[in-house]
């Protein structure tokens, strides 16, 4: 693999006395989906609020591109292309999906409202906003729904159109928080197709923390497995499934 | 009709209305109406990024201290005295809003409220310029374009001229990009950040031409009644703005100006029954929250679905 994208160092944060993330070392390369597992509670929804700003870390750092993104807002993190998606459907539920879509490209280019003075931003962020809006209803399987207000659609529908908001901001880092959580088999094999394409049609790399091991395994290169906060191992997926400890500590000595 | 051309022309028609009535009492309620309007779509406004702004009868009491303090002690000429109420109200909301904005729902209410009776105790404390519990009294009128307004019906174009501007304006926000973000913050603050948007600086602007919206409305208010006293100014100003907008509907501007039409001319119309405004108001309310949460506008968006379905 190439050059690294993402690269978590010595990350910890602490809530009172208790390391939900203790001393956390990985990173990601260019191209590549890496997959986070680990039971619940072992700090993996608590690692992307840190690494996207919503929380501050208690020490280590987080570099993307080089760049140091501690200490930086969620919203200024998100702009430089580094934008997760929610364990939850997340979505403005009473606006149409194509809103919704349309917003999530827009509000890049107004993240300040100063910037509405800036000539001809808002226009053509607004013409942007509507072809990208269109493309990706399309890639997302979502064209049919559009004019759907989006608190209506069917959960997995959200889910799909959680994601396609967050790719309408033309990421080049996506942290996906649980994309299969809440959906049918049949859903979570198109959300595993849809990461699948996010990658090779769009380009964009991929963290996802996931619970559905069958998933995890087929659409990542790589996956870290984590226990309180710590790192047990970082493999290949046919690695990590045999690996004993995370065996004993997450899948259960009955997985095969 | 294009919606500016129809706007414009009830207006016109509001406007010429007291002129036709020769009625005081009527012209009396158009512009306490119309002020109220311009007040409830400020607060509608902080409604929207679910923030109930209880310094807003503190802001609305500057305004009508500031500009006619302006005009009676530095000789200010109305318009100057207005607009430097006005945006010496903003400037503090500004500066408030970098500390109270930071606190959402009850404690954003309880700290704004704090900051209002604070205010309002200063107006009454403050006795050599503020004029203590009486108040200030003798209160010029204001005077545009070398003419002074003196009449009802001066005021009430002056009044109606407000609640034009703030309706216009705070529906332009609405349907504009800055008005998505608005919803998006209220629906899911989480979300929008996530999608890049400065949510403090967002809310921080609303917080400000909020206030402006307060502010030129108590510095009308005052000159209308030549009399600001402290206690018009306290804590019944938001909870009164909040009912109108309950009662009218927040879902649209339109809203504020049907729950004003609707809440500001009963007491006036009660005002020999002192005793009972305060039930019929407390009845109403019920009412609303019970069988019509959407207010009268989600009444009348009903009616005309029903209306449009049948066809």
């Amino acid at each position: 693999m190439s050059d690294v994208v993402l690269e978590v160092a010595g990350l910890t944060k602490s809530f009172g006395g208790v390391n939900a993330v203790s001393n956390l070392s990985f990173s990601t390369s260019r191209g590549e989906i890496l997959g986070i597992i680990g039971p619940n509670g072992s700090g993996k929804t608590t690692l992307f609020n840190v690494i996207t700003g919503v929380l501050p870390a208690t020490s280590g750092s987080v570099r993307f591109h080089g760049d140091v993104m501690s200490g930086l807002s969620t919203d200024e993190i998100a702009r430089r292309g580094l934008v997760r998606t929610f364990q939850s459907a997340t979505v403005f539920k009473q606006e149409t999906v194509y809103e919704n879509v349309r917003r999530g490209s827009m509000f890049g280019c107004i993240g300040n409202p100063a910037w509405f003075f800036k000539r001809g931003v808002v226009a053509a962020g607004a013409r942007r906003a509507k072809a990208t809006a269109e493309d990706l209803l399309e890639f997302s399987g979502l064209a049919d729904v559009a004019r759907t207000t989006a608190g209506n659609l069917p959960y997995g529908k959200q889910k799909m159109l959680g994601v396609a908001i967050t790719l309408a901001q033309q990421p080049t880092q996506l942290l996906m928080d649980e994309p299969a959580a809440g959906l049918n088999p049949l859903e979570t094999e198109a959300m595993g197709q849809l990461i699948s394409q996010i990658r090779s049609k769009r380009g964009i790399d991929v963290v996802l923390v996931e619970h559905d091991i069958k998933m995890v395994t087929s659409v990542c290169d790589r996956i870290l497995a984590l226990n309180y906060g710590k790192v047990i191992a970082i493999d290949v997926p046919a690695r990590i499934v045999a690996h004993p400890e995370v065996v004993e500590a997450y899948l259960g000595v009955d997985f095969e | 009709m294009k919606y500016s051309l129809k706007f414009l022309a009830l207006v016109a028609a509001l406007a010429v209305l007291p002129f036709a009535l020769r009625s005081p009492f009527l012209t009396h309620i158009g512009v306490m109406t119309c002020l109220y309007t311009a007040l409830a779509l400020s607060m509608n406004m902080m409604l929207r990024i679910g923030q109930i702004s209880f310094a807003h009868g503190a802001f609305m009491g500057l305004g009508a201290y500031g500009s006619a303090l302006l005009m009676m002690r530095l000789g200010l000429p109305f318009p100057v005295a207005f607009f430097g109420a006005a945006f010496g109200v903003t400037l503090l909301a500004w500066l408030v809003g970098l500390l109270f904005l930071r606190i959402r729902g009850v404690y954003f209410v309880l700290l704004t409220f704090a900051f209002g009776e604070i205010i309002v105790l200063t107006f009454i404390e403050w006795v050599s310029l503020f004029g203590g519990s009486s108040g200030l009294a003798g209160i010029p009128r204001p005077a545009l374009f070398g003419h002074e307004i003196q009449s009802r019906n001066g005021f009430y174009l002056l009044a109606l001229g407000l609640a034009a501007f703030a309706y216009t304006s705070v529906r332009a926000v609405y349907r504009s990009e800055l008005g998505a973000v608005i919803t998006s913050l209220d629906e899911n603050e989480a979300l929008t950040q996530s999608l890049g948007i400065d949510s403090r600086r967002y809310r921080q602007l609303t917080f400000c031409f909020s206030a402006f919206l307060v502010g030129m409305s108590g510095a009308v208010y005052g000159h209308y009644l030549t009399l600001v006293t402290p206690e018009d100014y306290g804590f019944w100003v938001p909870v009164h703005l909040v009912v109108i907008n309950v009662i009218g509907g927040m879902a649209h501007p339109v809203g504020a100006v049907l729950g004003a039409l609707l809440l500001v001319p009963l007491p006036e119309f009660l005002r020999d029954a002192k005793q009972y405004q305060v039930l019929l108001y407390g009845i109403l309310l019920i009412v609303f929250l019970l069988f019509m949460p959407d207010g009268l506008y989600g009444v009348f968006k009903k009616f005309r679905r029903a209306k449009g379905g049948a066809e």
